[in-house]
């Protein structure tokens, strides 16, 4: 390995190789070497078959660095001699790398395309976390219900003090208030046409009616809170309705510790309005319930009975001595109880996909319980106004379903148009062909171009979805593309030559 | 001689042949031979890396070059080049100084 040859050895070589004798072989190289070198010298270069072309070239003068002194220097101009190897010599010294050939590489460097895999995971990851999670949270929504029951349950003594603190803050006015609720709600109509006439009122108005009804108030220390509550996120005027905002303030700050499954307290506390045949109020919370979750609007109605019941126990506790207290547990026992058969059905209703059905038949049910109150067109107004907005949320919250499935048969009819848009435009030129167990590639390329080398071109237009080119399944349907796409002539020995070392590279890929 | 006004006499293979084969006395056939084998032989020293030392006239540098990712010109794709051997040769001193004698 890298020895040195002298002409000696060299001679030895060719003697060997050729046959001839060692002497004259030395003979012949010392004169060859000597023509050549008085060729050069003459300035003239030298072609020699088979070995290469020894040549005399020109160099300008540059500057350079004396490797000694470090100082710049000039290379003056000169010749020197060039030995450009002949295709063969070459090609002999080349013997051992002749197989390599240059090999496409991918853009990417291999380390760069396993960070970039590495990151598209990691997005792909953070993608699928975060659907997980809504997921998970559209979950939780209902779970949470739950669990607000749940807290309510462990909550049962904060809300009591609340109210507590509520009552003794806004002693003034809920003392007139509840004194004004002795007289006044006894008598559920009278509630029914101040909540009828709250309906139409101003929320200033409504202020005073809502003073004016006593024990609904109380009730409504609780929605209010609740809607209050909601009004943080909603900004909705749930304030006009409450009287105490004191109260509602008070309250609400405490329930705002507990979890945001609140939104079904809210809901259900209108009930105890509603129960109190005050249709105003809940029509407001429906309206509220505009934005909110579709599942919301369907509670109300159905908890609408133990509520009644409840309502009347509130009347009578509020009756017996503003045992605020009591009632509080008493109420909340029995709204929490609510709330979970509601969050119960609710899930039901979810997981069957029967809730709008049941709410809509539920609506129907209710709203006859409603013409009850004076204003029947105001609650047949408001009936309907729900009902859409039950049925706008409902197909909202369809549509979130809906819409992913029209999404995916929308997505999958682009794909089938697409699909088709392929075949229509490639079909506008080329020619199908089947591959079956006679009939392969080089059969179509002999049968179409006339020439079978010219295959690849075929592999070339479907390379998509063909693999080995000798592994294509029979029936597989293939383009014969024009041969004027590949700007190929079968004439042209050139470009079928072209043509075949493709067929190599296709082959060299499967290796 | 200078520059491109430079009219040269290129020696062809044919004349090369018939040169020699005077000087050494031997049929064009032979010289033929011998200088196909001169070929073999150094590319069989090439692909050895065994250098070939001409005194007085120069050496034939077999140099390996090793792989290395390049553009294509035409296409732009990137493309991994083989290691190859290529023949080298370096002139001697006596023989730049007869080649620059002419100056």
């Amino acid at each position: 390995m890298e020895n040195k040859l002298t002409m000696s050895g060299l001679a030895a070589m060719i003697a060997l190789v050729s046959g001839q004798p060692g002497q004259l072989c030395e003979e012949f190289l010392k004169e060859l070497f000597r023509i050549i070198g008085d060729e050069l010298e003459k300035g003239e270069n030298v072609r020699i078959k088979g070995l290469g072309t020894f040549k005399v070239t020109a160099v300008d003068a540059r500057k350079s660095v004396d490797v000694a002194t470090g100082g710049e220097i000039e290379i003056p101009a000169h010749r020197k001699v060039i030995f450009v190897a002949s295709k063969d010599l070459a090609a002999l010294v080349n013997a051992p790398f002749e197989a390599f050939e240059a090999v496409e590489v991918s853009d990417a460097l291999p380390t760069d395309e396993l960070l970039d895999i590495v990151e598209d995971s990691e997005q792909e990851g953070v993608v699928v976390e975060s659907e997980i999670a809504e997921t998970d949270e559209s979950i939780d929504l209902e779970e949470r219900e739950d669990a607000s029951v749940s807290d309510n349950v462990s909550d049962v003594t904060e809300p009591d003090k609340s109210l507590e603190y509520s009552e003794s803050i806004s002693e003034d006015i809920e003392a007139k208030e509840v004194a004004d609720s002795m007289t006044e709600s006894e008598t559920s109509e009278s509630v029914a046409e101040s909540s009828a006439k709250l309906k139409k009122a101003d929320p200033s108005e409504k202020l005073r009616k809502a003073e004016a009804v006593g024990p609904v108030i109380i009730t409504y220390d609780i929605a209010t809170v609740k809607e209050s509550h909601f009004g943080d996120e909603e900004t909705d005027s749930t304030d006009s309705i409450s009287g105490d905002d004191a109260a509602a303030v008070e309250v609400d700050d405490i329930e705002e510790k507990e979890e945001p499954g609140t939104p079904v307290i809210s809901f259900s506390s209108p009930l105890s309005s509603a129960a109190t045949r005050k249709g105003n109020i809940r029509d407001n919370d429906s309206g509220e319930l505009d934005d909110k979750k579709s599942s919301a609007p369907k509670e109300p109605i159905k908890t609408i009975r133990f509520e009644s019941a409840e309502s009347n126990d509130d009347d009578d506790e509020v009756e017996s001595g503003r045992n605020r207290s009591r009632f509080g547990s008493g109420f909340l026992i029995g709204f929490l109880s609510a709330i979970a058969i509601v969050a119960v059905v609710l899930l039901i209703g979810v997981k069957f996909n029967m809730v709008p059905e049941k709410v809509s038949s539920m609506l129907t049910k209710n709203s006859p319980v409603e013409e009850n109150v004076d204003n029947v067109q105001d609650v047949a107004n408001d009936t309907p106004v729900s009902d859409a907005v039950l049925s706008d949320s409902i197909i909202g919250d369809g549509s979130s379903v809906a819409p992913s499935a029209a999404s995916t048969t929308a997505a999958s009819n682009a794909g089938e148009a697409r699909e088709d848009a392929v075949p229509t435009r490639a079909s506008d030129e080329p020619v199908y062909d089947v591959v079956s167990t006679t009939r392969y590639l080089t059969t179509m390329a002999k049968e179409h171009y006339g020439n079978f080398n010219l295959w690849p071109i075929i592999y070339e237009e479907n390379q998509s979805f063909l693999g080995h080119p000798d592994r294509i399944k029979p029936g597989t349907q293939v383009v014969i593309p024009p041969l004027s796409k590949y700007k190929v002539n079968p004439d042209n020995p050139e470009d079928v030559k072209r043509i075949k070392q493709k067929g190599v590279r296709i082959y060299s890929k499967y290796k | 001689m200078h520059g491109f006004l430079a009219f040269k006499f290129d020696m062809d293979n044919k004349t090369l042949i018939d040169t020699l084969s005077k000087k050494l006395n031997i049929p064009q056939a032979t010289t033929v031979k011998l200088i196909e084998g001169l070929a073999s032989s150094l590319g069989e020293c090439g692909t050895q890396l065994d250098s070939v030392v001409v005194a007085g006239f120069g050496t034939f540098e077999p140099r390996k070059r090793t792989e290395r990712v390049a553009l294509h010109p035409a296409s732009g794709k990137r493309l991994l080049i083989p290691p190859k051997i290529v023949l080298n040769f370096k002139s001697s001193s006596n023989l730049k100084q007869r080649v620059n004698h002419g100056e």
